[in-house]
Order: structure tokens, then C-alpha cells, then sequence
């Protein structure tokens, strides 16, 4: 890689519902936050990559921000949609063609399921007609399988979720601050089985920025930049399960999550042992136990004495969703990705607080995952 | 006997003597796709034979939509409470596994491994009273 990239600024805003502010709103509080921390003016910003799904155009923060005529360029890449962002980012930053950059995601989206419509997704309206245009399906056929073939138990699934939820209690940007204990996770209504109400997240509302400048001139910024190791997306390949699937080829191939973590170890020179803490994608507990071994973070079917011997907890040996994840923050779609990026920057600065974990972390890795099967991981040092 | 139609006519043929769905197979590589395929997503042959797939099956997965999914795309209520459903993936010997409704008694249960065949119900009515008529399998035979 030519040019090495730094995060030098980062902003929030708390996840969850915010009545009173629209995404895009949201979004413009997270990027003052972002400036503010590093110490810049919107008018040093050379270039921005950002996005939202349902939230209006990511470019018109302009009129929010300052009218001084940078490129910014809108990404719609789903659940990846942050990665992208990010990755675009870098490679502007490689190239030369820019120095200092905005990255920011944010959404709104209503309550309730997303609702799709199948020809968005190159399906016949047939598919949404026999009931199968829903992402909570796959998730739970997914795991379903996973669980027969690798000995996974209900057990586990709930113990990703109370996880979550005690982590989203020490995260003041989290939207469900309150523990949930096992037998209530256990106990609560069977949505998609073996998925219950508390192991799912929900669409929510959220924003995040980040500001990139090349690694050599991240001093003037910051005394604590966070360097880019990697940052990729990929798209499914012929063989492996995917939302909005009608069929399935019977041979198994490596999933989109593999292919995307497999580049990104190779980019970053590294590997999975090398990983103090991770964030990835939990849209519902059983997501956060394949993605597991799809990270490479552990072999198939060893989740089950891992989260039984709290190995994932924020004091373990690989924590795993230390703000909570989706489970505790919800899915505003533009914004997830960069979330996990955010979480990352705190606790390899070692700013996260009363959820800082323990041993200070050197590389932290995140992932994202949505329809139609794409993946994006990146890899970040301290 | 009102009229009926398929939910897609390119899925299956209704009303038929003996009705199957449509897969098409590459000319080049042989990759089974479903619902018919313009182009293979195994080797991007364009050349793509259509042809009726197997009626026998295993399953490999499945799940039970619990809560009404949003309408449209899932076909309104008219008033009826909504009815839970299973759907699974169902493994056809030698083909592929295809997304389908799952159709028990009350005296069945899914388990993965399970011998299946196919099967049609009508989904809904329209609005002129059209029966519309979607694919699924149900247990049949040893089910081990
Ligand atoms: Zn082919």
C-alpha cells in the first residue's frame, strides 16, 4: 500500500430513535464532533464519501455544513454502505487526490421490519407473494443449519444476546441500555425459529463520522491516530446461502464474509491471532456465531465453549460487539459499519471508557454483512 | 370450480395434470438454477435449458414465519388474523436447493434430513376471486 491512511477525528450521535432530528441531522451533529476532535474547520475538508439508506442524499450535508464546493460523493452499497465509504476514502487518500476527508453513514428508518420490494432485488414479485421477502428468514434458515451441523445450542444464541445487552448498558450511545438475562432472552416470543424477539436488532436511527488525512500528516491532528491496516468490500460468489436466495447450488462454497476477511488479513499482512478485539455483524445472535468462523476468530462449532466460558465478554480473550453491536444499537444501515469503526477507534486509543477492554488492544477488526450478500472488514492499529 | 392461477407462470404450470417446477440447466456447465435461469451464476453461459425439476426432495433447512410480513410485496389480510407458515430450503438429489413453502399437519414437525415432495396451496385470492396458487412441499414416506 503507497500511503498509509489515519482516522483522525471521530462523531456520534447516540443510536437509537431521535424524533426531533431527521438522519440527515443526525448526521451533521456527528461530523461537527468529528471536526471539533481534530481540530479543523469543514472548510480544511478536501473530499467526502457518505450514505444513508432511507435517509435522503448523504451530499446535501452541505447545506448543513458549508458550501465549499469539495467533491462528495454519494455510496448506496446496503449494509456495507460505511465500508465502502471508508475504502473509497482510502483510496482517495492513496492516490494522492485527496488530504483530508469526511466519511459519514446515517439513517432513519420506521419502526418495524425493513420492507422489501423483490424487484429491488432482481426477484419476481412471486418471492414477496409466498412470503419469503423478509431478511429475518435467512438469518434464522442460516442458523438453523449451523446449528445442527456444528452442535451450536439455544444456550448460545442466548448468550450473544445477554452479552449485548450488558455491553449496550455501558455504552451511553447505545439504544438499549437495560441487561437482559438469559431465561428472559429464552423466554421471549419465537420470531423466525430458533430466533427469539431479544436475539434480533432492529432498524433504528443513528449517524457517524470519521475524518482521514494521510498517516504522515496525522500528528497535526491528533496525538492518537488510528491507522487503516485494511478496508474492502466484496460480493457473494456461485455457491453460498445469501439473503434473497430463491435456490441454492448444493456444493458449499466459502461464504461473501470469508472472501472479504481472507483479503483483508492478506492486505493488512496479518491474521486472525493477531485480532485484541473485533466488531461484527450481529443482526441477530446467530449472525455474531457464524461470522465468528467466517472472521477466521475461530473454528466451526467452537462458539459454543467459547461464549459459555465468557471468552467474548469485554473481559475475555477476544471481545467480541463491545458497544453492544446491532443487538444493542439497532441497524440504521448507513451508519452500522462505520459504528463498529468508531468502537474500534475508542478502544485501540483506549478511550472507551467503562467498557475499555482490558489488555490494550493493538488491532481491532470489523465487519459488516447484508443483502444481497455483500461483506466489507476492516482492519485498524493503534 | 373458481378460476386459478399461478403465483408466477414461469415458476410452474397451473392448472396441469401433473404439475412441477421449471429449473433450467447450463449447456455449458451443467449448474441446475431455479427459478429459470437467462444466464448460469456459476460460468455466465448464456445458453440455459429449461426443464421440470425433481417432485422429491430432502430438507435442508427451515424456519416459521411467525409475525405477517409487510404487505405488499406478502399478499393482504382481507381481515383474516394471520396464520404462521414454515418455509425451509429443500434439497432436490443432484439439482439444487430451492426456497419453498412447508406444508405439515398438525401431527407433523420439520426436522432437517426429512423426505419431502411437492405440493401446491392456493396462497390467496385476488381481487376478482382468482385462486393464486404457490409451491411448497410436504412429508411424504419414511421420514427418519
Ligand atoms: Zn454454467
Amino acid at each position: 500500500m503507497s500511503t498509509d491512511v489515519a482516522i483522525i477525528g471521530l462523531g456520534i450521535h447516540p443510536f437509537g430513535r431521535t424524533p426531533d432530528k431527521t438522519g440527515l441531522q443526525q448526521c451533521a451533529i456527528a461530523v461537527s464532533d468529528a471536526l471539533k476532535e481534530a481540530n479543523v474547520a469543514w472548510n480544511d475538508v478536501d473530499f467526502a464519501f457518505g450514505g444513508s439508506t432511507d435517509a435522503g442524499n448523504a451530499d446535501t450535508l452541505v447545506s448543513e455544513l458549508g458550501l465549499t464546493g469539495i467533491p462528495f460523493m454519494n455510496v448506496a452499497n446496503g449494509c456495507a454502505t460505511g465500508g465502502s465509504a471508508l475504502a473509497a476514502a482510502c483510496n482517495t487518500i492513496r492516490s494522492g487526490a485527496g488530504k483530508l476527508g469526511l466519511v459519514c453513514g446515517f439513517d432513519k428508518h420506521a419502526r418495524g421490519a425493513f420492507k422489501v420490494n423483490p424487484k429491488e432485488w432482481g426477484l419476481g414479485n412471486w418471492y414477496g407473494e409466498e412470503g419469503f421477502a423478509l431478511t429475518t428468514q435467512f438469518f434464522a434458515m442460516k442458523i438453523q443449519r449451523y446449528m445442527h451441523d456444528y452442535g451450536i445450542t439455544e444456550m448460545t444464541l442466548a448468550r450473544v444476546a445477554e452479552k449485548a445487552f450488558r455491553n449496550g448498558a455501558l455504552n451511553p450511545n447505545a439504544w438499549r441500555k437495560t441487561p437482559i438475562s438469559i431465561d428472559e432472552i429464552l423466554t421471549s416470543q419465537m420470531v423466525n425459529d430458533p430466533l427469539r424477539k431479544y436475539m434480533f436488532c432492529s432498524p433504528s436511527e443513528g449517524a457517524v463520522a470519521l475524518l482521514v488525512c494521510p498517516a504522515s500528516d496525522a500528528e497535526k491532528y491528533t496525538k492518537t491516530p488510528i491507522f487503516v491496516a485494511s478496508c474492502l468490500m466484496r460480493t457473494r460468489r456461485f455457491g453460498t446461502l445469501e439473503v434473497f436466495s430463491p435456490s441454492k447450488a448444493i456444493e458449499d462454497q466459502k461464504t461473501v464474509t470469508q472472501d472479504a476477511s481472507k483479503a483483508a488479513y492478506e492486505e493488512a499482512g496479518i491474521g486472525p491471532g493477531d485480532i485484541d478485539v473485533a466488531q461484527i455483524q450481529d443482526t441477530e445472535s446467530g449472525a455474531e456465531i457464524m461470522h465468528m468462523a467466517e472472521n477466521g476468530l475461530c473454528e466451526d462449532g467452537e462458539q459454543e465453549h467459547m461464549l459459555a466460558q465468557g471468552e467474548t465478554d469485554l473481559d475475555g480473550k477476544l471481545p467480541i460487539n463491545t458497544d453492544g453491536g446491532c443487538i444493542a444499537n439497532g441497524e440504521p444501515i448507513g451508519a452500522s459499519g462505520l459504528r463498529q469503526v468508531h468502537e474500534l477507534c475508542l478502544q485501540l486509543r483506549g478511550t472507551a471508557g467503562s467498557r475499555q477492554v482490558k489488555a490494550s488492544p493493538k488491532t481491532g477488526y470489523a465487519q459488516v454483512y447484508g443483502a444481497p450478500g455483500v461483506s466489507g472488514v476492516t482492519i485498524l492499529n493503534s | 370450480m373458481p378460476n386459478q392461477k399461478p403465483v408466477d407462470a414461469n415458476l410452474f404450470d397451473w392448472p396441469a395434470s401433473s404439475p412441477r417446477l421449471w429449473g433450467s440447466r447450463c449447456a455449458l456447465c451443467g449448474n441446475v438454477s431455479f427459478p429459470v435461469a437467462q444466464r448460469c451464476s456459476r460460468c455466465s453461459h448464456d445458453e440455459q435449458d429449461r426443464f421440470h425439476l425433481s417432485t422429491e426432495g430432502i430438507l435442508w433447512s427451515w424456519t416459521v414465519q411467525r409475525f405477517p410480513p409487510a404487505s405488499p410485496p406478502f399478499p393482504p389480510s382481507d381481515g383474516n388474523p394471520f396464520e404462521p407458515f414454515t418455509l425451509g430450503y429443500v434439497e432436490l438429489p443432484g439439482e439444487v436447493r430451492v426456497i419453498s413453502r412447508l406444508f405439515y399437519n398438525a401431527q407433523q414437525t420439520p426436522h432437517i434430513g426429512q423426505n419431502l415432495k411437492l405440493a401446491f396451496e392456493q396462497l390467496y385470492c385476488d381481487a376478482d376471486g382468482t385462486e393464486i396458487i404457490g409451491y411448497g412441499f410436504t412429508p411424504h414416506g419414511d421420514t427418519k
